[in-house]
């Protein structure tokens, strides 16, 4: 992955924020440059395809914390 | 406050809301827009809820909100009634979308009968295949709080601010996790090619 992409990928994620119109003039001479554009176009091409994931792959980003599997011993009631 | 019901509308568009307009014009239009989104952000969210699939959420939210900022040339106080903006933009976002999805399926369906006698490309079908699957075992690898917070946002339709409250970390930390989120989303389509 290429600085350009990373900084798209920063860019993509700052102007998801509520707040993001206050950066829009830093984001637009950034974005000037055809090659942050064609990133920045990668970043959002790449956000909408994460909308076909199978969700077996977000399951365990979905995960509640669970309690502790017990012991071997107390699942099996006996002790030596 | 919900958008389904006529008498939660008008309350919520009522001069009791949160954040009367004549409150945010002091404080520049970023927080004009941060009062806004707090205020009326969960309830658009609703609304969408039940008219769209969950992982077109989040950007219909983004978009509505994007277009109020952009409306009045920026001038958020002159929008009178900001959820009302935010409301019928949803309903023409929806409207939109759905045009859109009649026209694609009028042209798979012409495509059907005219062109594609052959069928689909196999080479084409396995190929987006596999890159679903890379992109989705980028997501899977992603360290847990990285993959929580872009599962948050991205499927279950959070704003940075609801999933900093529900994580206990900055909306900056949030904006930084999705980034990273980003980059290795980037990292595997890339591995594609």
């Amino acid at each position: 992955v290429s600085e350009r992409d990373t900084e798209a990928a920063h860019w993509f994620a700052r102007m998801r924020t509520p707040g993001a119109e206050a950066d829009r003039a830093e984001f637009d001479v950034w974005h000037s440059d055809p090659d942050n554009a064609e990133a920045y176009a990668n970043a959002k091409e790449d956000w909408l395809l994460t909308g076909g994931v199978a969700e077996e792959h977000l399951a365990a980003h979905r995960q509640v914390p669970s309690k502790a599997t017990p012991p071997a011993r107390a699942r099996w009631g006996c002790r030596f | 406050m919900d958008f389904d019901d006529e008498q939660d509308r008008a309350h919520a568009l009522s001069s009791g809301d949160p954040v009367p307009p004549s409150d945010w014009t002091g404080f520049g239009p970023a927080a004009s827009m941060e009062a806004i989104y707090t205020a009326h952000q969960p309830a658009l969210a609703r609304y969408l809820r039940r008219r769209a699939p969950k992982q077109d959420l989040g950007d219909l939210v983004q978009e509505c909100f994007r277009r109020l900022a952009m409306a009045k040339g920026g001038k958020l106080a002159l929008i009178e009634k900001p959820g009302a903006y935010l409301v019928s933009t949803a309903r023409n976002l929806l409207t939109d979308r759905a045009r859109a999805d009649n026209a694609r399926q009028a042209s798979l369906h012409h495509s059907f009968e005219d062109k594609d006698i052959a069928g689909p490309d196999p080479h084409a079908a396995l190929e987006a295949r596999d890159t679903m699957r890379r992109v989705g075992e980028a997501i899977e690898k992603l360290k847990p709080q990285t993959g929580s917070i872009f599962v948050m946002h991205r499927f279950d339709g959070l704003s940075y601010e609801e999933i900093a409250k529900a994580k206990g970390i900055s909306v900056k930390g949030v904006e930084w996790h999705i980034a990273q989120a980003m980059i290795a989303i980037r990292k595997a389509r890339a591995d594609t090619k």
